[in-house]
């Protein structure tokens, strides 16, 4: 492992042991080092003194010859076991006495060689001069074995052994003391951010051991612990709070929608909620009661998976027809209305059971238009039917008369699906026929208008009261069979003639029809707001029309307001057309009926409230339709309406 | 060798070493058939004698009255028969002691001796040692004799042979009166006499 990698404990140990050891051996190789110097000094010194006296005492033995002195002399070395060996020359070199007493000839050289000292291997070898006075008389040969040093030497090392291992044991266990003081902080530090990060327990806090560093660093991750903690428990508290807030609202939530769907399922009506692909979403419980099913068999299953046609009736074409209508409503945005079916239903033992029915379907949309769900809606008139035909038998031979009724009832209503399918085909034709049949029914009525006014002029005066009001009557009549016609050649020529398309400035178009409706708004209060709009492509009578309709209808509808207010704007795109809009402070409508506004003769108020032929929004759809673009409405019963269509803006005109 | 065997006579009949003496008287007989080994033995003996007379010049030390100058000579004397031949003037032939240059003198009077400083009394002068010794008192004359014999014991310093090595007795009292400083070292090898009493 390397220092890098240690934990902190044995690394400042490891540190600690290695500066101690290191000391230890410089200085004891230092004091070692100088205490092998001046031993082996003092070592020389001693012996060169001791030659020195041993030389000034042996003087008179040599200068008198007296060789037992010299040996006396020389034996006095025996106090010092270390010498081994002593030879005293005369001054011609020749040996004089020697130490010990029996030493052999070889163990000293021939010849004195010289003066001084020098160390061999294993032995120091002193050569002192003897001189009385300045008379040199011999030489002293001294040699002394090593073994004071080598013992020496031996009883350091011990001693170094000795210290260094007391001195690394002390450093040891000092250290061993001393290092919790930096280990342990940090030591409890790392615990306990690992117990912070492995169990995300910020209540934690690492313990303070003192004052230095280790201490403020401890202090700042305690306060930063802290801090989480609190935001932790403040985030916690919160998801709680937002947790429980979100559990109430969807209990909340839960019980009205079951609220909602009991409501819906104890109606007293015949309902079916289905998906644009005809898949069932709910019914209500007198439906289910009628067709003979239950509710958890059909609920997300295709209809007419569930509903087919009775399979022993090779006439039966309920299925074809619901599918037809419900398609129309689904094309058309509007309800529709069928004609009574016949539509067997199917009992539990597989058995079918012959009913009659009157569905209407009707679309559900939501804000933009988009088609939710088809509510298909029916009565069970099979019973109605069956009266129809006993009644119609007479009571006698009844239930043959009843079959032949019914038998006939249903022929008839199949004649009359099968005109209505030769009347959708031969539509456009009766377009053109309808026109000229309009155009033609004006002759006649402008006769029966004009022959109205010669009698009211040639019996002026002469009329009771009864037969003037008769009169009276046949003149509205034909005035208002005349604003219809009008209206429906209107509404047909929009759908026929063709669009001279143009730059047209819808400003300007308004503007003419402000000026043409002045006669009718004399004596009114109103404001009228045109904002600056692009120019726009479109055949420009046509435009006008729709413009004189929707203007007029806000006029209309305004009418009983103190101070009218009436504005044409601009308000975004939708599918690159720009979407304008007419908005009035006037009656308003539900917008549950909103569906039902551009339909032909579809009104919402009475003809005593407002008069009118119920053509002009329809007669409006159809332009806008045909230039292209989409309308609809919005509005709120006593709070105006607003209605908007789009049109396609002249490229690159900036309003 | 006669003075040989005068000075040996005491611890020799003494019984213990009388085989001892035997093969010696043997071997002197031996010595003194060949004369010229007995030459031969008495020059080398002699030839030791001058270098030691020398040497007492390094272990003693003198007043400073003994020399006038300090270059003047370092004398040894020899009073009487000169046993030494050449061998002393070899030994001393170009030496000095602190400074003196050493000189050798015979005198046939004593009253000629008194201002040398090592004095060598042949054995001739035994007739009239006594005298000689008292001529001598308290001069820094330091006295040399051959042997142990009976009214030289006023002489400072005695060669005595023995076993062929010669031996020192120091009569440490007379040098003393003379105002002479033996050296301790040169009393280490050397035996110390009485001045009165037996030898």
């Amino acid at each position: 492992m390397t220092l890098q990698d240690m934990p902190i404990r044995r690394k400042l140990m490891t540190i600690i042991l290695l500066i101690s050891g290191v000391v230890s051996v410089l200085t004891c190789g230092a004091f070692f080092a100088y205490d092998f110097l001046t031993f082996r000094e003092s070592l020389l010194a001693g012996f060169t003194l001791r030659g020195r006296m041993i030389a000034a005492n042996s003087t008179a033995a040599l200068a008198f010859e007296n060789v037992d002195d010299a040996t006396e002399v020389l034996s006095a070395l025996a106090a010092d076991p270390h010498v081994t060996a002593a030879g005293l020359y005369d001054r011609h070199g020749r040996l004089f006495a020697r130490y010990p007493a029996g030493l052999a000839d070889a163990a000293l050289p021939p010849r004195p060689n010289g003066t001084g000292f020098h160390f061999d291997r294993s032995h120091l070898v002193v050569l002192t001069p003897v001189a009385q006075g300045d008379q040199p008389l011999g030489t002293l040969y001294l040699e002394s074995d090593l073994q004071a040093i080598n013992e020496r030497f031996a009883r350091y090392g011990l001693i170094v052994v000795l210290v260094m291992a007391v001195s690394f044991a002390v450093a040891y266990l000092l250290s061993r003391l001393l290092e919790k003081q930096v280990s342990q902080p940090i030591r409890a530090l790392a615990d306990t951010a690992r117990a912070v990060a492995a169990r995300r327990d910020y209540s934690v806090r690492a313990p303070r051991h003192g004052a230095d560093e280790l201490g403020l660093l401890t202090d700042a991750f305690n306060q930063m612990l802290e801090e989480i903690q609190a935001l932790h428990a403040d985030l916690e508290r919160r998801v709680g709070e937002r947790t429980a807030e979100l559990a109430e609202a969807n209990k909340e939530l839960q019980r009205r929608r079951a609220e909602l769907q009991s409501l819906f399922e104890s109606l007293p009506g015949l309902y079916l909620i289905l998906t644009p692909d005809h898949r069932i979403v709910t019914a209500s419980d007198a439906y289910l009661q009628a067709t003979l099913t239950r509710r958890e068999d059909i609920i997300g299953r295709g209809l007419f998976e569930v509903f087919p046609d009775n399979p022993g009736d090779p006439a039966a074409d309920g299925v074809r027809n619901l599918r037809a209508s419900l398609e129309r409503v689904a094309a058309q945005r509007a309800s529709d209305t069928m004609a009574i079916q016949k539509y067997d239903v199917r009992r539990p033992d597989g058995t079918w059971e012959e009913r009659f029915w009157s569905p209407v379907n009707s679309p559900l949309l939501d804000a933009d238009q988009r088609l939710l769900y088809l509510i298909h809606r029916v009565e069970d008139v099979t019973e109605f039917v069956r009266r129809k035909a006993r009644d119609a038998a007479g009571g006698e031979n009844l239930r043959v008369r009843l079959e032949q009724m019914e038998a006939e009832s249903f022929r008839n209503s199949q004649q009359v699906q099968a005109a209505n399918r030769q009347l959708e085909a031969a539509n456009a034709e009766l377009e053109a026929f309808s026109y000229s049949v309009s155009h033609d029914l004006r002759a006649p009525l402008r006769h029966v208008q004009g022959y109205i006014q010669m009698l009211n002029r040639e019996v002026q005066g002469q009329l009771g009261d009864k037969a003037r009001r008769y009169l009276q009557t046949i003149g509205d009549a034909a005035r208002e069979m005349g604003m219809l016609i009008d209206d429906l050649l209107a509404f047909s020529r929009m759908g026929r003639t063709e669009l001279r398309e143009t730059e047209v400035d819808l400003v300007r178009l308004a503007g003419e029809v402000r000026s043409a409706l002045a006669e009718s708004t004399t004596g009114r209060e109103i404001t009228w707001r045109f904002a600056a709009l692009p120019r726009v492509r479109g055949d420009a009578s046509m435009l006008r029309q729709a413009l004189a309709n929707l203007l007029g209808n806000a006029v209309k509808y305004s009418r009983n307001c103190a101070a009218a207010e009436i504005e044409l704007g601009c308000d975004g795109e939708e599918d690159g057309r720009r979407v304008f809009f007419v908005r009035d402070n006037g009656a308003g409508f539900d917008m549950r009926y909103a569906h039902k506004l551009f339909g032909v003769f579809q009104r919402l108020h009475r003809a005593d409230q407002f008069e009118g032929t119920g053509i002009g929004l329809a007669i409006v759809r159809r332009i806008v339709t045909r230039h292209g673009g989409r309308t609809w409405a919005e509005g709120q019963p006593g709070a105006g309406a607003t209605f908007y269509f789009t049109l396609t803006p002249v490229p690159n005109d900036a309003p | 060798m006669p003075l040989l065997i005068a000075a040996r006579r005491g611890p020799w009949f003494s019984g213990a070493r009388r085989g001892r003496c035997l093969r010696l008287g043997l071997l002197l007989v031996m010595v003194l058939a060949t004369g010229r080994a007995a030459d031969y033995d008495t020059s080398r003996e002699y030839q030791l004698k001058a270098v030691f007379l020398y040497n007492f010049g390094r272990f003693v030390t003198w007043p400073p009255a003994a020399f006038p100058a300090p270059t003047s000579p370092f004398i040894i004397g020899v009073l009487g028969q000169d046993p030494f031949g050449a061998a002393l003037d070899q030994a001393v032939q170009g030496e000095a002691i602190e400074g003196h240059p050493l000189a050798v003198q015979r005198y046939r009077r004593v009253a000629d001796a008194r201002d040398s400083h090592i004095l060598f009394i042949s054995a001739s002068e035994a007739g009239r040692i006594e005298e000689v010794v008292a001529a001598l008192a308290a001069r820094p004359v330091l006295t040399v004799c051959d042997g142990d014999r009976p009214g030289w014991r006023g002489v400072m310093i005695h060669f005595r042979t023995e076993n062929r090595r010669i031996h020192l007795q120091i009569n440490l009292a007379a040098t003393k009166v003379a105002g002479l400083t033996v050296s301790s070292k040169l009393l280490r090898p050397a035996e110390i006499v009485a001045a009165e009493g037996p030898p």
